[in-house]
Parts: C-alpha cells; sequence; structure tokens
C-alpha cells in the first residue's frame, strides 16, 4: 500500500519538473499542463500592458521560465508574481525593451491597489470650507489602495498608451525619468503621471508630515511647481485619507 | 436552499447578473478569488449577495494533503463565511499543496486506510474551522494512480459518515472520470450516498489534443454536452432535485448563453421538485 506522503511528494516533483519523468502515461501530461497553465493565466490577468508589449508567444515563454521558478506558497493567485517585475529587469526579452521592468511595476502596483482594502478618501469638500492655516495643519495619510511610483524611463506614459481606450496610437515620450499616482475612486483604479512636485508632496504625506509642510517641501525642492494644481490632483485621485489636524 | 439552478459568477457579467429576474437564480464563486483585503472585486460581491443566494466553491484547502490544511487559509475561508453568509460551502476531495508549495490543480490520491484516515482528520479541521457542515466534490481523474482499497462511491461514502460532511457531485467530473479510467457512469451515480447530496455541478469539458476523445479534460470551457445532460437527469432521478451549478471559467460566453444552460438544467429539475412537493 503506498504511503500517501511519498506518493504526494513524488507526484508534486513529476508534475512540476522542468521534464516530465520517464515512464509517465500520456494521460499525466494534462496535470503538468493544468498546473502550469493555472500559473500562467494569473501572470496573464496581472501584467496585461507586459503581454501587449511582448505579444502573446513571447509572454507565454517568458511566463513560463518564472513559473517554473517561483512556485505560489498560498492558493490565493491573485498576488503572484510579485518577483515578475525583476526577473523581467535581467530578462533577455527586455534587452530592447528598456522599460519593460518599470511597465511590469506598474501593472503590478494596479494589482496591489486594486485588492488593498477599503477606508474613506479625502475630499475636497472635507477641506473646503477651512482657512489656509487649517487646512496646512491637516496631517492627511495615505489611503491604504494608494501607490506612488518613481521609474527611470517613461513608463508612465508608454502604459498609459497601452491602457487607453480604443486603437493603440503610435507614441515617441521623451526619454526621462517618470512619476506615477495609483490609486482607487470607486471601482476604478486609475494612474495618475505626476510632476516632481506633486510626487514630493506624496513622498512627504507618507512620512507623516502635515499638508503645509509637504507644500513647503515641495515649493523649496521645485520653485515654480504648480502646487495647487498638485495638491488639487492628489486629492480628486482619492490617494489621502483620515486628515488628522495637526494639534490634535 | 430550494433546488433550484444557479450560475458560476464572473466579474463581467455583473450588471445582467443582478438585473436578472429568473425564478430561483443564485450564484457560486471560488472563494479563493474574493480572499483579498478590500477593493471592487468584494463590493461587487456584497451587490451580488444582497440580491441573490450564495455559493462558496474553494479551489485551495487540499482536504487529501497528508497535510492538516492551513490555519491562515482557513481563517481567511471564514472571514468570508461570516460575512456573505452562504448557502453552501463546498471544496473538493483533492489535494493542492505540498510543503510550502501550493499548485493551482486539484491531484489525485490513492484511496487507502491511510488517506481515508488523512481526509476525515482534515474535513473535521475545515468544518470546526469554518463553523458550518461543507460538501466535498468528486474529482474528475485523468489517470489510476493505483494502490486503491475503496472504490470511490464507498470511499465517499466513509468519509460521509465518519464526518457528516455533504457531498457536491460534479456530473461532468463523473463523465470526464468514466471515459478516462473506463468504467460504468451509470454503476457509479446508482452507488452514490444519496441523502448526502447537497448540490449538483454542470460543466462541459474538451478532449486531449493528442489522444483525442480517449482522454477528456474537466476545462470548464465549453458548453454542457449532451452525454453529462444524460447523467443529471440520471441523478435527478436517482437522488433527487438538489440546487444545481452551470460552471463555466474558459472561453466565458455572453450571461444569456449561461442563462439558457440554466433555464435546460431548470426545466429538468422543476418535475422533479413538484413531484417531491406532492
Amino acid at each position: 500500500m503506498p504511503d500517501g506522503a511519498e506518493f504526494q511528494r513524488s507526484f508534486a516533483h513529476a508534475v512540476s519538473a522542468r521534464r516530465p519523468p520517464k515512464g509517465m502515461p500520456p494521460a499525466f501530461a494534462v496535470y503538468r499542463n493544468t498546473w502550469l497553465k493555472g500559473l500562467l493565466d494569473a501572470l496573464d490577468a496581472s501584467f496585461p500592458t507586459v503581454a501587449m508589449i511582448l505579444g502573446p508567444e513571447t509572454f507565454k515563454a517568458v511566463a513560463i521560465e518564472f513559473a517554473r521558478d517561483h512556485r505560489p506558497d498560498t492558493p490565493v493567485l491573485a498576488l503572484y508574481g510579485g518577483e515578475f517585475p525583476d526577473f523581467l529587469a535581467v530578462h533577455r526579452a527586455a534587452l530592447d525593451i528598456p522599460y519593460l521592468r518599470d511597465v511590469a511595476a506598474l501593472d503590478r502596483l494596479w494589482t496591489e491597489c486594486f485588492l488593498a482594502p477599503d477606508a474613506p478618501a479625502l475630499r475636497p469638500q472635507d477641506y473646503g470650507s477651512l482657512r489656509p492655516a487649517e487646512m496646512f495643519g491637516l496631517r492627511p495619510r495615505l489611503h491604504p489602495a494608494a501607490r506612488i511610483g518613481w521609474f527611470e524611463t517613461p513608463a508612465v506614459t508608454i502604459w498609459q498608451a497601452h491602457r487607453a481606450e480604443g486603437e493603440f496610437e503610435e507614441i515617441e515620450p521623451e526619454w526621462r525619468a517618470e512619476r506615477a499616482l495609483v490609486s482607487r475612486r470607486g471601482a476604478a483604479v486609475t494612474v495618475t503621471l505626476l510632476d516632481e512636485a506633486a510626487y514630493t508632496i506624496l513622498i512627504e504625506i507618507r512620512n507623516g508630515r502635515t499638508l503645509g509642510s509637504a507644500i513647503a517641501t515641495a515649493a523649496e525642492a521645485h520653485p515654480g511647481s504648480d502646487l495647487a494644481g498638485g495638491v488639487s490632483t492628489i486629492i480628486a485621485s482619492g490617494a489621502l485619507t483620515g486628515a488628522g489636524k495637526e494639534q490634535e | 436552499m430550494k433546488a433550484s439552478a444557479g450560475v458560476g459568477f464572473k466579474p463581467e457579467h455583473f450588471e445582467e447578473a443582478v438585473a436578472s429576474p429568473a425564478e430561483g437564480l443564485w450564484f457560486e464563486v471560488h472563494a479563493e478569488n474574493y480572499m483579498v483585503e478590500g477593493g471592487p472585486r468584494l463590493a461587487m460581491l456584497e451587490v451580488l449577495r444582497a440580491a441573490r443566494p450564495l455559493s462558496l466553491h474553494g479551489v485551495g484547502l487540499s482536504l487529501a494533503g497528508v497535510e492538516t490544511p492551513d490555519r491562515e487559509h482557513l481563517a481567511r475561508f471564514r472571514r468570508l463565511i461570516d460575512r456573505f453568509e452562504p448557502a453552501l460551502v463546498s471544496e473538493h476531495l483533492a489535494w493542492c499543496r505540498s510543503g510550502a508549495v501550493c499548485f493551482p490543480d486539484l491531484l489525485p490520491f490513492p484511496r487507502t486506510r491511510q488517506m481515508l484516515d488523512v481526509i476525515c482528520r482534515n474535513i473535521d479541521i475545515a468544518q470546526e474551522a469554518l463553523g458550518r457542515r461543507i460538501s466535498i466534490e468528486n474529482p474528475s481523474l485523468y489517470l489510476n494512480v493505483g494502490g486503491h482499497s475503496w472504490s470511490e462511491t464507498d470511499f465517499l461514502s466513509e468519509i460521509i459518515r465518519r464526518t457528516g460532511c455533504g457531498l457536491l457531485i460534479d456530473a461532468n467530473n463523473i463523465h470526464v472520470s468514466a471515459t478516462n479510467l473506463r468504467f460504468d457512469a451509470q454503476d457509479y451515480i446508482d452507488s452514490l450516498p444519496a441523502s448526502a447530496v447537497t448540490e449538483f455541478h454542470l460543466a462541459g469539458h474538451s478532449t486531449d489534443p493528442e489522444l483525442g476523445d480517449t482522454l477528456l479534460i474537466d476545462s470548464h470551457d465549453q458548453p454542457i454536452t449532451p452525454a453529462v445532460w444524460a447523467l443529471y437527469e440520471r441523478l435527478i432521478d436517482r437522488i433527487g432535485p438538489r440546487p444545481t451549478l452551470i460552471e463555466r471559467d474558459g472561453n466565458v460566453p455572453p450571461f444569456g448563453e449561461l442563462m439558457l444552460e440554466r433555464e435546460q438544467a431548470a426545466s429538468l429539475l422543476a418535475p422533479a421538485q413538484e413531484l417531491q412537493d406532492a
């Protein structure tokens, strides 16, 4: 009578081994295919922009390589593939696509944002009646679904072009670093291109500073920036929550 | 829950699913897809649950694994049950975890005395942690792993006797296993422990690209075949009407197309329900 533990160890190995073990009946391939397909489907769902850029054949080949070396440790596959962007960074498929890792990282931030906890977002009417001194004293926090990203490449513009509604239009983005805010409003996840000042404000808020202090730091570092526009973009994106006042 | 017909919920069908006037309609989801912290996915399920009865179908508890079920996973499952108060909760008679590695698949095992003890222990742990009776689903098999001391139906009966769990019978899984392992599907149905059955599943399958129709794959990506409908009628005759799910996971058609299959199931359930009510 076969021992259950020994049976499962060797079956698990045979399912996920790089090559099928010798002497297995042809039907055994169904288990190997199903296992791999589950992981590929999860990567395909989480990295749709990477799949668009690479095309289905190349994406599948790269995803298979990744899946063989990154086996999930949970049956909840919604967050599978956290290491995929860094895997792509050094993959030969990315040799001619220097922005591929950054686009993958944005896809990942989108998924994290989509699945993150709920919290009431700070709305313009929450501070609209405040005097400036009161408003600058607010100490909002980043909404639990908000993510901030800084990229060496114009990945945000490239990501947005691929994900826009309608026909894909060829773009020639200016080759420079970009910053993104990924946030959730209602059921929709949005990716917003940030200027340096708005990015600085968000970093300062994440570090626990008041709105006034965050704006002052951004003004000093990036003189001439549209700070009011940056703040209203941040708030309209639903990126902030829980504005405690400075004195509280 | 009344023995009516439901469909597997797909987010792309959300608006039509909530608006559907179909009498007795209910929905089933894979529990693991909703084990997330927040966001639109859970919000959608809240709306769906407010409109219709819900069934949570787990794919990750690894009840036929030699290790005990993962406590963290059970806790996540329990939170979903407490929040959504499903009418039905089910899992598979299969394993999908080996050590720290999870397999997005439903893997087979030899039906031995040792595995019977292990599975009953795991179901006891799961029912205790989830605070309710669960039903286990008969597996789709692709090959005979050998070493069996029980037939599958006798093994299921013994599990039910020892744990008090229910049984989810998937007509497509019977057809797929019977074809692949060359046993008689009618005999299988005749030897099922009828009173434990809480739910039926109906789904489509595909044929192996190399071996053709001697190897069927439980792919849930095709319409339900006439052979599976015939087994479903036989199940209703033998067991009686039970809540019945139209399962579709790949090549998902428009909502209306799934609802046509659902209507076919409902029309087979209705006379059996009338007979039972009489």
